[in-house]
């Protein structure tokens, strides 16, 4: 066989491998033909998914709060389309001690919300936003779209890479192609498409307007992403081409566009932002997910969640203190004078406060206010006399005592 | 000529980069200001500053790090830095802090947390245990200490199961024997 009649076979024989492993991506949403049956591989998907949620159950990292959870599965139900709660599918909702701005969907209907991203949303309107986002990738099957999509993938650049390895002696560089397959794959491993978040974006806007919120707020809500990711600095920032995500801009394009189309919506009185229920269920989170922020030096995020928990509690002693450990732990220039200012006043307003006594203690030691130290460590002790602290506040004291009769 | 050369020098560095080394005795040990008397019978990696195992890494392991101070974002997870200006207690809060962000640490219980004297310098020690994801319980004793531009830590860390008991007296041996100048 001469080399112009084995390039055809070489190509076709892996060619006709690849096409029989190929599975479709047509997969209807659930709810759009009567009864819901999962298929091999997404029972396979959704036992793995099930397996991971064994671990996170396990994690420690799951926010136990019956009211907030109670709360989120009546939203949920609320957005579920009639056709999909026909079907008995039902979607499980975790919140997830993590300060980030996020929600997820697992394959399997369970949905993870972030304390971050209750923290963030200023009302009920915002957050059933994104849980109509993560529905609709639910509801639409995404997951096993992108599974196939990937195996699909994964098949042809084995096949390519056969063709390729078989061509190296004729093309003499098989090495292109394999770095292009690399960048596509990595590229759709990481979320979902674009083109599928397109459409979460569209159908979570449409149960906004069906469960009559204001359209605005899917803006909204994008804008807080927008600013997150801003306050961040864009620190270790996925380049763009491997984000799931269309960008935030693009995306608050694409819901104006749609809010534009339903113009004479924003007007209508009867809407809602769902703005006291939302305030009544998420202000208990509210100081537990600032002090996350602040763990993780995400300074913005936390004062926006105090500032937010002050409208709703002014005079908290707790919430000062946490004003207080911002700035403490932020450090930056005039901090430690507005952190000795908000633990005073967290002081002023309850002075059985501990932790405030303890901090402002530290502050006035590392600054020689020997005096002043000494007061605030003695309070300490004597409002928690077996502190887990309590050994290096003891040295501390002792070294202010000894200090005091030289 | 110059091939041979070359292949000469590539096994010279090939032998000589051996990654683990036994210590057959107890042998004493220097590095940074720091001297010690390494365990018998314990595998040594050559690599970071000092890293010892006995079964295997994963199950007991001693091992010395350091961190520069004033290093931006030294500490991945919480992006936070070590100041010189830092109190021992507030370093070894930072060093919980980093742990409580890091999702390999399940679980994170800290058992003691207190200041103590190292080697003839204040440090903190802390005593912690996690599970990771695999629920394999994994108990630590931690001690840290400012030294010079740099934060050493000191570290003792076994599967709680067993190995940590087991090999709990090698480590105080080590500590005992610690002299730091």
């Amino acid at each position: 066989m001469n080399f112009s009649a084995k390039i055809p076979a070489l190509i076709l024989i892996p060619l006709v491998f690849f096409l029989s492993s190929c599975e479709t991506l047509n997969v209807s949403a659930i709810g759009t033909q009567g009864q819901f049956a999962k298929e091999a591989d997404e029972e396979r998907l959704w036992k793995r998914c099930m397996e991971e949620q064994e671990v996170l159950a396990r994690s420690g990292f799951i926010y136990d709060n019956p009211s907030l959870n109670s709360y989120l599965s009546s939203l949920v139900s609320k957005l579920m389309p009639e056709d999909v709660k026909k079907t008995g599918v039902n979607v499980k909702v975790l919140v997830i001690k993590d300060p980030t701005i996020n929600a997820l969907m697992y394959p399997n209907g369970v949905m993870c919300v972030h304390t971050g991203l209750l923290a963030n949303a200023e009302n009920e309107a915002q957050l059933v936003s994104v849980l109509g986002h993560e529905l609709t990738h639910f509801i639409n099957r995404h997951s096993l779209k992108q599974f196939r999509n990937l195996k699909n993938k994964s098949a042809f650049f084995s096949t390519l890479s056969m063709i390729s390895t078989s061509l190296s002696g004729l093309t003499g560089s098989p090495q292109d192609y394999s770095s292009l397959g690399l960048y596509n794959l990595i590229s759709s491993v990481n979320g979902y498409s674009r083109t599928q978040e397109k459409e979460a974006d569209t159908g979570g806007f449409d149960m906004l307007l069906r469960n009559n919120y204001y359209p605005s707020e899917s803006v909204k809500v994008i804008e807080i992403f927008q600013q997150d990711e801003k306050d961040m600095k864009n620190k270790h920032r996925v380049p763009y081409a491997f984000q799931s995500h269309p960008s935030n801009k693009a995306r608050i394009k694409t819901l104006k566009k749609l809010c534009k189309l339903h113009d004479s919506e924003f007007n209508d009185k009867s809407r809602i932002t769902g703005e006291d229920s939302y305030n009544k269920h998420t202000v208990d989170l509210l100081l537990n997910n600032a002090a996350m922020d602040i763990k993780a030096s995400r300074f913005n995020s936390a004062k926006r969640a105090v500032d937010r928990y002050l409208q709703l509690c002014p005079q908290d002693a707790k919430a000062y203190y946490c004003l207080g450990e911002i700035f403490c732990n932020r450090n930056e220039k005039d901090d430690q004078a507005k952190a000795i200012e908000h633990y005073k006043k967290s002081i002023d307003l309850d002075n059985d406060f501990p932790f405030a006594h303890r901090d402002l203690g530290l502050i006035y030691y590392k600054t020689k206010l020997s005096n002043e130290a000494k007061t605030e460590f003695e309070k300490y002790l004597a409002l928690v006399p077996n502190a887990e602290d309590k050994k290096y506040i003891t040295i501390y004291l002792d070294e202010l005592r000894r200090g005091e009769t030289k | 000529m110059k091939k041979k050369l070359s292949l000469a020098l590539c096994l010279l560095l090939l032998c000589g980069c051996a990654p683990w080394q036994l210590v057959k005795n107890p042998r004493q040990w220097k590095h940074s200001g720091f001297e010690a008397t390494l365990p018998g019978e314990w595998m040594k990696f050559n690599g970071p500053m000092l890293f010892l195992t006995k079964d295997g890494e994963l199950l007991q392991n001693i091992n010395i790090y350091k961190y520069k101070i004033d290093k931006k974002d030294a500490l991945p997870l919480s992006k936070k830095t070590f100041t010189d200006a830092m109190l021992p207690q507030e370093i070894s809060e930072l060093v919980l802090n980093e742990m409580s962000l890091d999702e390999n640490k399940l679980k994170l219980s800290v058992i003691e947390n207190s200041p103590v004297d190292i080697g003839g310098k204040s440090g903190f020690k802390l005593v912690y245990m996690y599970n990771t994801k695999d629920s394999l319980k994994i108990k630590s004793i931690l001690y840290g200490l400012k030294k010079d531009k740099f934060i050493y830590m000191i570290q003792y860390l076994a599967a709680d199961q067993y190995y940590f008991d087991k090999d709990f007296k090698v480590f105080n041996d080590f500590i005992d024997s610690l002299k730091i100048t």
